[in-house]
């Protein structure tokens, strides 16, 4: 995994995670890998990944059964899809509103663009 | 776990290395020593490891006193230097004269490690090239289960998928017990390895923190202008790599090299922070 | 667990040191059984051609210097080479970080050059000689003689170098010497970084010139205060050997227990 420069680790490994949940690569109620594992595999301080995991815990992402491990929530899906989205409000958002903005692309244009993308990306058999 | 209290050690009795130089490091961590070139990164290793003498002050490894060389001290102690020099003879040869001291030696543990890192277990020694040589000493030392792993430049002389390899194997081999402290230049080999930061300038310890403590405190940006509450930056290709305070809680990616710059550059400018 | 002496972890040292330094301590023994037997072979007199009698004995003139001067080099030069990786910081720190108490690790020095060594050239010098003794009694044709009181005798008889050497009463006084000079240069390979041999070789010569200008001059100094007058005073020659017995203990025993402490204090 490539980490970007701008955001910390933990929050990128964070990413990851919920990434894997929402392509449904990892499903609820599943083990999610050891911290160990995850670090290794990412090349990362295990330190680090905990504290990713302790963060998703918070979020109810992930639910940690003692002396088992770390598993997926029931409601992983709906909690990942809410911190994303705060996290894009937040972050995403205002980078992308000071383009508009800069760039005076209409609302309207954006509308249109955004219809034919979906129909495109997500529509396709 | 490693307790130093007011060391003083210099090669010269009249110029002193370390100069009242105190430091505890816990398990379950994996240090990063990082200094200028004569700063004393391995100096402080080797004091560690009861490899030189210091001066004056305490040293305390696990309970031992390093500096008297018991072997229950060294059986726990695994010490990676930067230049290694190896007898020659073949490597399960240097394995069985070796592993015994370790109670715990995992054979099959160096097995795998050996595996990973593509040394074949019938090769001599002394015909292995100075990468090869290193990874060598890394898969036997913690092989040896010691507690304390002490590792000088370590990357160096690793070619590139060594070095990933590498970085997965320390990352596997940091468990609760175990303490490890890596001196290096290379910050990008292990920057995402390392959790807390040791500097070492001016004969002192000018930082001691955890990157999470440090990106707590201090925020790494990207930023078009400077203004005054900039602490250290460099130029970049989009204005400036810039170190702040962190005001608004920002949970910003360390920047080892810019940190090592800013401490190295401007230590008073920091201390407050710290402090 | 014991962090002075275990017997346990003195082996796994023992063996340890075997695997680094084996190889080169038997190509040396090698080297120095090859001399031997090319000397003996050398030397071995022709029936048309034998040496002078003895006390009876066939002479064979070149081996106390033979057995002195190889002895001297061999185990002078494997316990030079002893803590010599020392003098190397890449290599010493490994040697250094073995888990075996300092303690442990100069006893396998003085293990390995002041007793493996000296009894591995005295084995394998009475081998070669006693060797060579039976292929001369089988080879060699000694004239006999008729003596009307003695009855028949041999001319001549051959011994081995141990039975004509202890004969001597000499040579117990000498015992200590092989171990003074492994002491010497093990001590040498520690106290120098590089060129441990001769700078050890040149150290010892000094030392022995200085130290005899020194008797000399406080000899003929204490002879100028106090004239002898008369026949003096003359030790007896056994008192001066068990001197040279007790001296040279005494030495050995000094070069090993400061040998112990440059170990102790060796840095990397």
């Amino acid at each position: 995994m490539e980490f970007r420069d701008n955001k910390a680790i933990y929050l990128q490994i964070a990413e990851y995670v919920c990434e894997h949940i929402l392509l449904g690569k990892w499903k609820a109620d599943e083990k999610v890998p050891s911290v160990r594992e995850l670090a290794v595999e990412l090349e990362v301080n295990p330190n680090t990944v905990m504290r990713t995991y302790e963060l998703l815990q918070n979020k109810d992402i992930l639910s940690n059964k003692r002396g088992i491990g770390f598993f997926i929530a029931e409601q992983a899906v709906k909690n990942v899809k809410n911190y994303r989205k705060v996290q894009f409000m937040d972050e995403e958002l205002p980078v992308f509103f000071r383009s508009l903005y800069l760039l005076e692309i209409g609302f309207e244009e954006l509308q249109n663009r955004y219809q034919s993308f979906v129909k495109e990306t997500f529509t396709n058999p | 776990m490693i307790q130093i209290d007011n060391l003083n050690f210099g090669y010269k009795k009249d110029k002193l290395l370390f100069n009242n130089m105190s430091m505890k490091l816990s398990p379950g961590h994996i240090y990063g020593l990082l200094g200028k070139n004569g700063a004393g990164k391995s100096s402080l290793l080797k004091n560690m490891a009861g490899l030189v003498y210091a001066q004056s002050g305490s040293l305390s490894v696990m309970g031992f006193d390093p500096a008297k060389r018991q072997p229950g001290l060294l059986a726990q102690i695994c010490f990676i230097p930067e230049e290694l020099y190896l007898p020659s003879v073949k490597i399960d040869s240097y394995v069985k004269a070796n592993a015994p001291f370790y109670k715990d030696f995992d054979h099959a543990y160096l097995s795998t490690l050996l595996a990973e890192f593509d040394i074949p277990a019938n090769n001599k020694l002394v015909n292995m090239s100075y990468g090869q040589k290193k990874k060598f000493v890394i898969a036997f030392g913690l092989a040896t289960q010691a507690k304390f792993i002490i590792m000088d430049e370590p990357t160096n002389g690793l070619d590139i998928p060594s070095k990933a390899q590498f970085r997965k194997i320390m990352a596997s081999a940091l468990t609760e017990e175990r303490v490890i402290i890596i001196s290096t230049h290379q910050v990008r080999d292990l920057d995402n390895l390392i959790d807390t930061i040791i500097i070492l300038d001016d004969s002192k310890v000018a930082l001691h923190a955890s990157i999470d403590q440090i990106t707590d405190k201090l925020c790494f940006k990207n930023i078009r202008n400077l203004d005054e509450t900039v602490i250290y930056s460099e130029p970049s290709l989009s204005g400036y790599n810039a170190l702040l305070p962190n005001y608004h809680q920002e949970d910003s990616r360390l920047d080892i090299e810019l940190l090592f710059n800013a401490v190295i550059t401007d230590k008073e400018k920091l201390k407050p922070i710290f402090n | 667990m014991n962090n002075i002496f275990n017997i346990g972890r003195f082996g796994l040292l023992l063996k340890r040191q075997w695997v680094e330094f084996g190889k080169i301590y038997l190509i040396s023994l090698f080297v120095v059984a090859g001399l031997l037997v090319a000397f003996y072979a050398f030397n071995i007199p022709s029936n048309e051609n034998l040496p002078m009698f003895d006390n009876g004995r066939l002479r064979l003139q070149f081996r106390l210097p033979l057995f002195i001067i190889l002895g001297f080099l061999f185990i002078s030069i494997v316990s030079s080479g002893y803590y010599a990786v020392l003098g190397q910081k890449a290599r010493s720190i490994i040697e250094l970080m073995t888990p075996a108490s300092t303690f442990e690790k100069f006893l396998a020095g003085v293990l390995f050059t002041g007793v493996l060594t000296i009894f591995c050239f005295i084995l394998i010098f009475s081998v070669t000689d006693i060797m060579f003794m039976n292929y001369m009694e089988k080879t060699l044709t000694f004239p006999h003689f008729n003596d009307p009181v003695m009855g028949t005798f041999k001319s001549a008889s051959i011994v081995s170098f141990y039975t004509e050497i202890s004969k001597d009463n000499v040579f117990p006084y000498f015992y200590a010497v092989p171990f003074l000079v492994t002491s010497v240069f093990l001590l040498g390979s520690i106290y120098f970084n590089t060129f441990h041999y001769i700078k050890t070789a040149i150290s010892v010569m000094v030392f022995i010139s200085v130290l005899s200008y020194f008797t000399y001059k406080v000899g003929s100094w204490i002879h100028e205060l106090y004239p002898v007058t008369g026949g003096g005073y003359h030790a007896s020659k056994n008192n001066a050997l068990t001197y040279i017995l007790i001296g040279s203990i005494l030495i050995t025993l000094i070069f090993w227990i400061t040998t112990y402490f440059r170990l102790k204090e060796k840095e990397a």
